[in-house]
Order: structure tokens, then C-alpha cells, then sequence
């Protein structure tokens, strides 16, 4: 076997994998397929996820699903305004040993799992958010003079509801910059509210089972990571972060006017991993400019930070995603 | 699969072809996006030839002709010299048209859709041996660059040249230089000899006498007044329909001048009113197509000053109005009235717009300062009253904002906080305004000097032996093992000590 039907083994294999997890999470959520999609490939990428709509569109429903098909350990967090870092972490607590006495002993928190559920992540106080900063990008939590490390695949799959602002506490950029995707989950399409009555209000239960486990993501990460990397598309994904900085030459006019803050390197990191898992769903071995197009919008959108004139005049961070699209063009492109 | 057994070496050649094609096809772009940038200047390119024709044959009329071409030859390389300076163009560009090979690549990667294929098959080709997916992507590209090959790609589109109207002169004058030059180029050289004869010709045509020549010289004006007036479109028929004309400008001038002025002012002034009413009422009959005409109503800031004013100058306004209605047409007093009566109705209905927009004013600047507060403050959505931190006992709150209900944020009272929120249900105030104790708490000094007292001292000897139990004495439970060795301690102490009491009678005996 050559190295390159190596590759083509590894790739089929992925894309195998994939089709077989997004089959069972489909068994029970309905339509939403770019939410499905984005979930898996931030999930294969190695990245974590945003989550944001409005309630009872199976947000939480999804993850659960996910966590089923996927056998990993699973853990949800509930966030609450009065939730502590210790609540998530882990504390010291005092127990009682045989001989009579008593010691200190680590009882982990919820955190320390493969994935992590954190619904309602922007009820919780940033000081409770801040607890999941060390735990996303280094994969480990450190409670008091214990630092412990995390399982590979670590992923944490928060949600957020963009209604009810009253009491929540936004997240703060050092937190946002950690999520690779920020999915926009939308309503159904009307033919999918049938199939949702016939699988939620039927007297058939829906059985989800596993057809994964954490070896095998682990190796299809790495196999993501195998995948090639053209200059020009490497070249289109660092254009595309620089555009989104208000005070780069490459900034079209709407970012420069309406954005305070533009994309970190995590946006390119970003960009380029989930093109890598495009390319490999579109059977390809190399990453194009194409596939950094695809997923430019859910990577990008929570790197914006607005300033005042954009919120004056309702301006997204989509709309200025769109615009830096159109103005920054691949390395070498001709116009057709 | 037999497509992807292509090797390496010979998808780079394959990739040569498809940078050659590109090459090839992106230089006709160039060419042809050239030729109609230079088709818009091919009128100023017609000039070229005629100016110079015109140039060569004024410099012919003083000495030999410098154009050397005929009047035929003239006209053909005039009209063909353009076209001729636009394709030299065209070629020029497609001689320094240096293409990247990238962007060749990216040609077909574009217009096949092969989502960049060809260009990172072409830079792993370039980069040299790598890891498994670089060659199998070198691989994958092989059929796509065969197809790229195979494939005739569209034609070059390019949009058609447009002469703007703005050059279409240029077409005319260099047309008029070049029947100029032509004709100029027909007229023989000038020379002295000719320059006599035009001389005698000029002394044949002149008048014999100076009344002859006034004679001559009263004639011309006619015509010329005539040709002005054909000009402005007036063919006067008779000398006399001019004059009444003028006479009847004179006395309209005289009349408007002598007029009384107060009449005038008040006929404007009537005339604004009507035309005021009359607009209205077109508006009003008239209805959507009116008012679609009408530009759209602004309301810049500096009119607002103006609306102000206006009640001013209505005032001032009114009773010249007034005046002039009554002296001017001599009306009763009822249109009097009704005139009036009409001006108040207008001027009540411009004070109430003018109060409309000044609500419609302070709206806006509310809803501005509502945004800005909430660009402050996010995440306030009403605009209720501040909650505070009072809290009662009772565990009700009287705060004026009902969202204050312990969720998050400062509120009245906390149902959850810290170590108290582990009770559930147990609304815990933190904090309780008022006394903290009934009584009163006060910390008084005595300013007192201590005094020496007297007590007899104890003897230790006195006190004699305790007669009494003293009471229960709490065993501590030790285990088995333990028991045995503090007895087997005290036993060896007991015996050493014997021993020690024996050794020294031993020696004292």
C-alpha cells in the first residue's frame, strides 16, 4: 500500500465515521443540518462550539444526542447566576478516613469529562465562565495545588439563548475567542414539524447507539490534521482574519466603521482546521479556499466585537463577516 | 480508479498544458480588454491623421507641401488609422502580458470548479515528495487536469466598447480637419504673381466714389436685424408690428411702475394665499400622483429655528394682508373676515405641525438617549427604576421593579446566596436595615485607682490530706496490646527499683 492510498483509507474512513454519527444524531434531532454538520466538524477538528437560539429548538437535545452516538464520557452543567468555579472544577473536601480521622480529598467536578454540556452558559457569572477558560484551550483544570489533566477528545458544547438578556452576563471575549464555531440554531422548516410530533409525541421511544468511541475520534483528529495545506489557502484564511481587524489595510470599509475588535490568530487556527474536515467530507486530500469559505461565517462571527456605531444601526458581526467575503479574494483568483 | 494511476511526473507535464492553455486564453483577455479600452479613445485616435494633413498642407500653401499623400490616400489612412493605432495597442498589452503560472491554474480551478485542485496538485508537484495526503492530492488532480485540457472553455466575453455620446464631436471635427486638409491640399501653392492678382481683383471690386460707397454701406443693416430676429424665432411681417410691440412694453412698464403699492403688495400677497389654497386643493384632488411627485419631507435642524420665528411673521404678515385685501379690491368686510378667519385656520394648523414635531422631537432625542443608555447598559431591557439593596425581613418586596426577584443581578431579596442558599426555599435576607439590638450599647471608663488589699498568706502544710473521694477519674479505653505493655513497663520499673533497694542494704550490711 502506497502512502497515498494510505491517505485515501484515512480519509474514507472519516468520512465513514462521520456519516455514521450524524446518522444517529439525525435519528433524533430533525432537519438542522448545518447545525448537525458544524457540531461534528468542530468535534472532529478538535475545537469546541457555541450554540445560540431561542428555546425548544433542540440545542440541548442535539448535544445529548451527540454524546449517545459518540459513547464518550458525558457530563452537563447546568448554569445558574449563583454557580461557583468550585461547583464546575472541583473541590477539596473533608472526609473521613477509616482509622477515624479525617483528610482532604479532590471531589472533581462536572468539567472533567469528554463532553461537556454547559447549557445556559451566559446565566452563569464571569467568574464561573472563567473556570472553563484553562479547561478549553489547555485541556486541563487546576484546583488549588492539583492540576489534572483531561481525557482526549475534550469538547465542550456550550448554549446560549439570545432572548431573555435580563439577568445573564455576556461572555467575555477570552472565552468567545476559545469556541471554534458559533452555530446560529434556526426554526424548522414546516415539513420538519412532522417528522418532530411523529419522534416526540409518539408512543415509540427513539434508541440512539453508539458507533464511536474516543480512540476513534482521537484518530480521526489527527487524521484532520494530516490533511494538506496549500499556500493559497492558507494564504485566504490569514486575509480573511486580518480583514476582520478594523485597523488593517485589508478592512473593508464596513469592518473598519462598525468593528472594535477584530479576529484573533485562534480565527485562523480555526479557519484552516475545519476546512481541513470540508476537504476530507468533499473528498479531497488538501485544503481549498473554497472550504475556508465555507466556515469563515461560524468561525468569524463571535471574533467581531461591535463597536456603539454598529449597535445604533443593527449591524451584525454576520454582515461584516459577508462583507470581508466579498472584499478579500484567494490568492491568484480570476474573475470568471 | 485507472485515472488516479497516473504518476506524478506525469501530472506535472499534464499541468504545463493546462498552464499554457491558461496562459494563452488569459493573454486574449488582456488583448480584448485592451482593444475596448483603447475603442473608447478611437475618435481622438481620427484626429491624428487629419491634424497632421491639415498641418502638412498649410505649410504646402507658403512653400512645398509637406503632406505627401493624396486627397484619396488621405481619407483612407485617416479612417483607417485609428483601428490601426487600437490594434497595435491590443498587441502591445499581449506582448508584456506576463502571467503567473498560479494564476493560469487558478483559471481552470475557477471556471471548472475544482475547488483548487490544480494549483495545489501543481505546488506539492513543486514542493518535491511529502507526506500521504500531499500525494494523494498530486493524484487526485490527474483526472481534473486532463479534463481541464479536454474541456473547450467559454468564450472570452468581454463587454462591447461604448462610444459616448461626449466623443461623438471628436468624429465631427476630425471629419471637418479632414475635408479642411483635403480641400486645403486641392488650393494651389501661394506666390507672389497670386498675391497681385488677388490684389487687382480686390481694387476691381471697390466703389468709385465715397457717396457711392455710403450709398452702398446704409443697405446692409436690414438684413442683418432680419437675420437676428429670424434667430430668436420672430419673423416680423410689418416695421410697424414692431413698434406697437415696443409700445405696448413702454405702457406696461408705465403701469406696473405708477400703480399704487399697497395694491401690489396686497395682490401678491392675496395671489401667495390663493396659490396656496389653490396648491392644496390640486394636492388634495389630486391625491397619491401629487404627492409622489413631491419630494420627500425633510426636517433638517436648521428649519426647526425657522418654525420659531414663524408665528412672528404670520402676526406681522396678517394686517398688511388685511390692508391690501381691502384696499386694493375694494372687498366687504364678510370676505374680509372669511380672508381672515382663513389666515388664523392656517396659521393654527402650522402651530400645531410645528408642536407635532416637536413632540416628534423629543421623541427622538428619548429614543437617542435610550439607545445610548442601553449602549451603557446592555442588558437592561425596561427602563425601570434601580433596584437597591434594602431588604425586610418579611421577605416581600416593595421595590417598584417587579423583576427583582432574586435572579441575578442586585435585587431585594436573595433567595440564593452563598453558604444560606443551600436552604431551599428559605428566603435569607443578608442584610437588615435599622437597630441591630433593642438595647442600648455603650462602653463607659472609670477613671479609678487601684487600692492595695491585704490577705493573709496560706500554708500549703495546713491543708492536710484529702479526706474525700475525688471523684470519677475518666479511664481512657486503650486496646489489649496496649494495656499489657504499660503494665509490663510499670512491672520493670517496679523490679528495677527492688533490685536497686537490695543491691544498697547489700552494701550497707
Amino acid at each position: 500500500m502506497t502512502t497515498a492510498d494510505e491517505a485515501r483509507e484515512r480519509a474514507a474512513e472519516f468520512r465513514a465515521v462521520f456519516a455514521r454519527v450524524k446518522m444517529e444524531v439525525g435519528k433524533m434531532v430533525v432537519g438542522q443540518e448545518h447545525v448537525v454538520d458544524g457540531v461534528l466538524t468542530a468535534m472532529m477538528a478538535g475545537g469546541h462550539v457555541l450554540l445560540e437560539g431561542v428555546p425548544g429548538l433542540g440545542k440541548t437535545l442535539l448535544v445529548r444526542s451527540l454524546s449517545e452516538a459518540v459513547s464518550l464520557a458525558f457530563s452537563r452543567i447546568q448554569f445558574t447566576p449563583d454557580m461557583m468555579p468550585a461547583d464546575i472544577q472541583g473541590i477539596m473536601v473533608l472526609t473521613e478516613t477509616a482509622g477515624g480521622g479525617h483528610e482532604l480529598t479532590f471531589q472533581q467536578g462536572p468539567l472533567i469529562a469528554n463532553l461537556i454540556l454547559a447549557d445556559e452558559i451566559n446565566r452563569a457569572t464571569p467568574k464561573t465562565q472563567s473556570a472553563l477558560l484553562e479547561a478549553m484551550q489547555e485541556k486541563q483544570v487546576t484546583v488549588g495545588r492539583r492540576t489534572i489533566k483531561l481525557d482526549e477528545p475534550y469538547c465542550v458544547m456550550a448554549t446560549q439563548n439570545p432572548v431573555e438578556q435580563e439577568g445573564t452576563y455576556p461572555l467575555p471575549e477570552a472565552q468567545l475567542d476559545r469556541f471554534l464555531f458559533k452555530l446560529v440554531v434556526g426554526y424548522p422548516a414546516e415539513d420538519e414539524y412532522h417528522a418532530i410530533l411523529d419522534r416526540t409525541t409518539g408512543a415509540d421511544d427513539v434508541d440512539i447507539q453508539p458507533v464511536t468511541n474516543g480512540e476513534e475520534i482521537r484518530s480521526l483528529r489527527n487524521t484532520v490534521r494530516s490533511v494538506a495545506e496549500p499556500e493559497a489557502a492558507r494564504t485566504f484564511a490569514i486575509r480573511l482574519v486580518v480583514a476582520t481587524q478594523p485597523d488593517n489595510a485589508l478592512a473593508p470599509s464596513s469592518v473598519a466603521e462598525c468593528a472594535s475588535l477584530g479576529s484573533s490568530p485562534r480565527g485562523v487556527q480555526g479557519l484552516i482546521l475545519a476546512g481541513k474536515v470540508q476537504a476530507l467530507l468533499d473528498d479531497r486530500f488538501a485544503v481549498s479556499a473554497d472550504d475556508i469559505r465555507a466556515v469563515a461565517l461560524p468561525v468569524l462571527r463571535h471574533r467581531i466585537l461591535l463597536n456603539f456605531r454598529a449597535q445604533a444601526n443593527n449591524v451584525s458581526s454576520d454582515e461584516l463577516v459577508e462583507d470581508v467575503l466579498k472584499s478579500v479574494k484567494p490568492p491568484h483568483a480570476v474573475a470568471a | 480508479m485507472a485515472e488516479r494511476d497516473t504518476e506524478p511526473a506525469g501530472i506535472g507535464i499534464d499541468l504545463d498544458k493546462v498552464v499554457f492553455r491558461g496562459r494563452q486564453r488569459l493573454r486574449l483577455w488582456a488583448a480584448k480588454e485592451a482593444a475596448a479600452k483603447a475603442f473608447v479613445h478611437l475618435f481622438a485616435a481620427a484626429l491624428i491623421v487629419p491634424c497632421l494633413a491639415l498641418i502638412g498642407n498649410l505649410a504646402g500653401l507658403a512653400g512645398p507641401s509637406l503632406w505627401p499623400f493624396a486627397p484619396m490616400a488621405t481619407v483612407a489612412l485617416a479612417v483607417a488609422a485609428p483601428f490601426v493605432i487600437v490594434a497595435v495597442y491590443a498587441l502591445v498589452v499581449i506582448l508584456r502580458e506576463k502571467t503567473d503560472r498560479r494564476v493560469c491554474l487558478a483559471l481552470f480551478d475557477t471556471m471548472l470548479d475544482l475547488k483548487g485542485r490544480l494549483q495545489a496538485a501543481d505546488e506539492f508537484v513543486s514542493r518535491g515528495p511529502s507526506g500521504p495526503f500531499e500525494q494523494a492530492a498530486v493524484e487526485d488532480a490527474a483526472p481534473f487536469a486532463q479534463r481541464a485540457l479536454d474541456t473547450e472553455l467559454p468564450a472570452v466575453r468581454t463587454p462591447p466598447p461604448v462610444l459616448r455620446a461626449r466623443r461623438w464631436p471628436l468624429g465631427a471635427v476630425s471629419a471637418l480637419l479632414l475635408a479642411g486638409a483635403v480641400l486645403l491640399g486641392q488650393l494651389p501653392p501661394i506666390t507672389g504673381s497670386s498675391l497681385v492678382a488677388l490684389a487687382d481683383e480686390g481694387a476691381a471690386g471697390l466703389p468709385a466714389t465715397p457717396e457711392a460707397a455710403a450709398e452702398e454701406s446704409t443697405e446692409p443693416p436690414l438684413p442683418k436685424e432680419s437675420s437676428r430676429r429670424s434667430l430668436d424665432g420672430h419673423r416680423p411681417t410689418d416695421p410697424s408690428q414692431g413698434e406697437s410691440e415696443g409700445e405696448s412694453e413702454r405702457t406696461a412698464r408705465s403701469q406696473s411702475g405708477t400703480g399704487d403699492a399697497r395694491s401690489s403688495s396686497a395682490k401678491s400677497s392675496k395671489a401667495a394665499s390663493l396659490a396656496q389654497q389653490a396648491g392644496k386643493a390640486a394636492a388634495g384632488a389630486s391625491g397619491e400622483g401629487s404627492s409622489k411627485k413631491q419630494p420627500p419631507r425633510e426636517r433638517p435642524a436648521k428649519p426647526r429655528k425657522e418654525n420659531k420665528s414663524r408665528p412672528e411673521e404670520t402676526k406681522q404678515e396678517q394686517p398688511e394682508a388685511s390692508k391690501g385685501v381691502s384696499g386694493g379690491t375694494g372687498r366687504s368686510s364678510g370676505s374680509r373676515t372669511s380672508a381672515s378667519d382663513q389666515a388664523a385656520a392656517d396659521d393654527k394648523a402650522r402651530n400645531d405641525e410645528d408642536e407635532g414635531d416637536a413632540t416628534d422631537d423629543a421623541d427622538e432625542e428619548e429614543d437617542e438617549e435610550q439607545k445610548a443608555a442601553s449602549a451603557s447598559k446592555p442588558m437592561l431591557n425596561n427602563r425601570k427604576a434601580a433596584v437597591d439593596r434594602s431588604l425586610s425581613p418579611s421577605g416581600l418586596s416593595d421595590q417598584e421593579n417587579e423583576q427583582a426577584n432574586g435572579r441575578g443581578g442586585p435585587s431585594g431579596l436573595k433567595k440564593t446566596r452563598g453558604v444560606a442558599a443551600m436552604l431551599l426555599g428559605v428566603p435569607m435576607p443578608d442584610h437588615l436595615r435599622g437597630k441591630s439590638n433593642p438595647g442600648r450599647i455603650k462602653v463607659e471608663r472609670e477613671r479609678a485607682e487601684p487600692e492595695p488589699k491585704t490577705s493573709l498568706a496560706a500554708n500549703a502544710a495546713d491543708r492536710g490530706s484529702r479526706s474525700e473521694s475525688i471523684g470519677y477519674l475518666p479511664h481512657p479505653a486503650l486496646a489489649p496490646w496496649m494495656q499489657e505493655t504499660v503494665r509490663d513497663y510499670f512491672l520493670a520499673e517496679r523490679a528495677r527499683d527492688l533490685a536497686g533497694a537490695d543491691s544498697t542494704s547489700n552494701t550497707a550490711d
